[in-house]
């Protein structure tokens, strides 16, 4: 067993009390963005980025595991104590959950949802350890043919299957993939789309991007609804944040169900945890219909219990794809390879061999990050609902702040921050007209990855187009790409189903 | 009660129950053959990204052999997946039924344009004078300009929690984290 043994020799870096000291400060900064309304584990990464500047890898990358973890564990409190999900991959816990916090058991959903998260992020990065070896193996033999397929899946993937309206998915693609292309061309060296600017010849920072438009996107969004919308009420937690036998016995299964089913989306690249939480609410749902009394509606723990690990679970094993793969499956992924990249270090199949130290103490940081957050979430998650008591006015406010610092820190340029002020624009037009933003994030991530493939496989073979379908893998991510669009106009065409996240949202509403 | 509303963005807001029936202020009576139809915005950029695409494919100073596609060739494709997109947007804002379209009309009258204005022209400010006054002014001002677009009126402590953060982030940063922020003005003293 290697893997123990490197794991072992991994837990032996982390454990010195000044990375335990990051592990910790990671999970306290994740879990307090997290938290913020409209932020999730995406922009707890981008913002805390430019703090880790002057930190050596192995800290940097120490501190990142805990935010990773902490936006997810910190996501849920606002969803159940204010119906107000912090992120989308909180939309379904918060479903049962706001229902259990106004039947009085605040408590225990935010434990449910704090163990929900622990178990999740545990059973994934077990999972990591044990096959991430064996994936970067498998991953030796990806060439460029293999690459184009991956990157072309995730783009099918998160624009049309998952998104509710394929065209204005592919949209916000499109928008993503111009955006990859400006910088210098890393095969020729022709500087492509710069128009002379100097601060454009490097390309547009991910973080810049992700910053704009989850960010100032959200701060611009916000204003416009300001004063139109409906009040929020906070539900105070009060009690302890223990479960009964019984509801521990209720949740358990239902964790273990949650995080099955979030694993296998991690190294799936369609986009993150929104739909392995949907998928396990369903799940639950179906389940609880065939009790004699169905508790979902009325706040059932399952509810609560199964969509939390699942998304956790999607964190854990989307870390897997990115250290063995080097393929980012998530917006926060993308960002983590960015800071790899940072340092130097190409994840991906090679990674395990050259900065061997590093990934087994970042895998076993991620252990300890999960470990932390529990202790910082299961009592203490009322103490952080505090922080939705700040004046909206002041959060986004120190929000955009914060938002100007990490990018100005990024190249210290002044075309840094007019690029955000324009991103950020886009991204308030695209809000308005239900264009979804994650693809955007998608195709500048894998933009690059597409391209450079595609070039290199033609270049191989002699511009022979039949390169690209020449092997099982590529052979076998085109067919499952196919189901997937088979499956989503066979879901659009049936009628009586949801066919979409979104639908599915609107029946919810329509159910209460 | 306000659920999550069926906005696909990446992220939601506190602020859902605007998009809701029922909670809108009356509807607005003025409409014009646009109105409702906020996706023609959405394909005027795309027409936008394509035309920079294909401009800046004419006028690109080609460095050596690229092979078959080159530095140009996947421009071209997603500069022709802009143009396909924004005419089948195009396409389905006209086609769009009617209640949909008032709904839609509906939403996106009922936006306050002075709060986004205001947080708006906040970033742009900061954005144009960073270098020039320097970080502690700068992001006083554009905290205090956010925080009373949107709806703070006690503009002197909006400045000074802004002043305090502006302050922090000076201290932590670019003392101890050896970030480099631009002190401007305040530096030439």
């Amino acid at each position: 067993m290697d893997q123990l043994s490197n794991l072992a020799g991994g837990f032996g870096d982390v454990l010195t009390p000044m990375n335990l000291l990051w592990v910790a400060v990671g999970a306290l900064l994740g879990t307090a963005v997290g938290v913020m309304p409209g932020l999730g584990s995406a922009m707890a990464v981008a913002l805390l980025l430019p703090m880790t500047f002057t930190l050596d890898p192995l800290a940097a990358l120490i501190m990142f595991s805990g935010i990773y973890f902490g936006g997810l564990f910190g996501d849920s409190t606002a969803g159940i104590l204010m119906n107000t999900p912090g992120n989308s991959t909180a939309i379904a816990t918060t479903f049962e959950g706001h229902k259990m916090a106004r039947a009085g058991r605040a408590p225990q959903a935010l434990a449910t949802s704090a163990i929900g998260a622990f178990l999740g992020s545990i059973l994934a990065t077990t999972l990591v350890v044990f096959f991430a070896p064996t994936m970067a193996d498998l991953a030796t033999s990806f060439g460029p043919g293999e690459y184009f397929a991956l990157a072309l899946f995730a783009f099918v993937a998160i624009s049309t299957v998952v998104s509710e309206s394929p065209l204005r998915g592919l949209a916000a693609l499109a928008f993503g993939l111009a955006l990859a292309l400006v910088g210098t061309d890393q095969s020729t060296g022709t500087a492509r789309f710069t128009f002379d600017v100097p601060a454009l010849f490097d390309g547009i920072s991910i973080v810049v991007i992700t910053v704009a438009v989850l960010a100032v996107g959200e701060v611009l969004h916000v204003a416009g609804r300001h004063g139109r919308a409906g009040g929020t009420e906070l539900i105070p937690s009060k009690g302890r944040p223990w479960l009964s036998g019984r509801e521990f016995r209720r949740a358990a299964p239902a964790w273990l169900r949650g995080a099955s089913i979030g694993v296998p989306f991690g190294i799936i690249p369609a986009g993150g945890a929104e739909v392995p939480t949907f998928l396990s609410y369903t799940t639950e749902k179906q389940l609880d219909k065939r009790k004699e009394t169905p508790e979902f509606g009325t706040g059932a723990i399952e509810g609560v219990a199964g969509p939390e690990a699942a998304g956790n679970a999607t964190a854990g094993s989307a870390m897997g794809a990115l250290l063995a793969l080097g393929l980012p499956t998530s917006a926060t992924a993308a960002l983590l390879l960015a800071t790899f990249q940072q340092y130097g270090m190409q994840p991906g199949p090679l990674l395990f061999e050259r900065n061997g130290e590093i990934v087994w103490a970042l895998l076993a940081a991620l252990f300890l990050a999960a470990i932390v957050l529990l202790i910082l979430n299961l009592p203490f998650a009322p103490l952080w609902a505090k922080l939705l008591m700040l004046p909206q006015s002041y959060l986004y406010a120190g929000i955009t702040v914060f938002a100007s610092l990490g990018v100005y820190a990024t190249g210290a340029s002044q075309t840094d921050l007019v690029l955000m002020c324009a991103l950020g624009l886009l991204a308030f037009v695209m809000r308005r007209n239900d264009v979804p933003l994650a693809p955007v994030l998608i195709a500048v991530i894998l933009g690059p990855l597409a391209e450079y493939s595609l070039r290199d496989a033609m270049g191989n073979s002699g511009n022979d187009p039949l390169t690209l379908v020449s092997s099982p893998i590529t052979i076998g991510l085109y067919s499952l790409l196919a189901l997937g669009i088979a499956w989503t106009v066979y879901r659009r065409v049936r009628p009586g189903t949801p066919a979409t996240v979104a639908e599915a949202r609107e029946e919810e509403t329509a159910d209460r | 009660m306000s659920a999550a509303a069926p906005e696909g963005g990446a992220s939601t807001t506190t602020s859902q129950a605007g998009t809701q029936p029922g909670t809108q202020p009356a509807a607005p009576a003025r409409r014009t053959v646009l109105s409702g139809r906020g996706e023609l915005v959405v394909a005027l950029l795309l027409l936008g990204v394509a035309g920079v695409l294909v401009y800046g494919n004419l006028t690109m100073d080609v460095v050596g052999d690229g092979g078959l596609l080159g530095p140009q060739g996947f421009a071209w494709l997603v500069a022709g997946l802009c143009a396909v997109l924004a005419a089948l947007l195009a396409r389905s804002a006209f086609a769009k039924p009617e209640p949909a379209r008032t709904r839609d009309h509906a939403t996106s009258a009922d936006t306050n344009w002075r709060a986004v204005a205001t947080t708006f022209g906040g970033m742009i400010a900061f954005t144009a004078l960073l270098d020039v006054v320097g970080w502690l002014i700068m992001a006083t001002a554009l905290f205090a300009t956010v925080a009373t677009g949107l709806g703070n009126r006690n503009i002197l402590r909006n400045v000074t929690v802004g002043f305090i953060l502006a302050s922090i982030v000076q201290i932590t940063f670019s003392g101890m984290l050896g970030l480099a922020l631009p002190s401007g003005i305040l530096g030439r003293g």
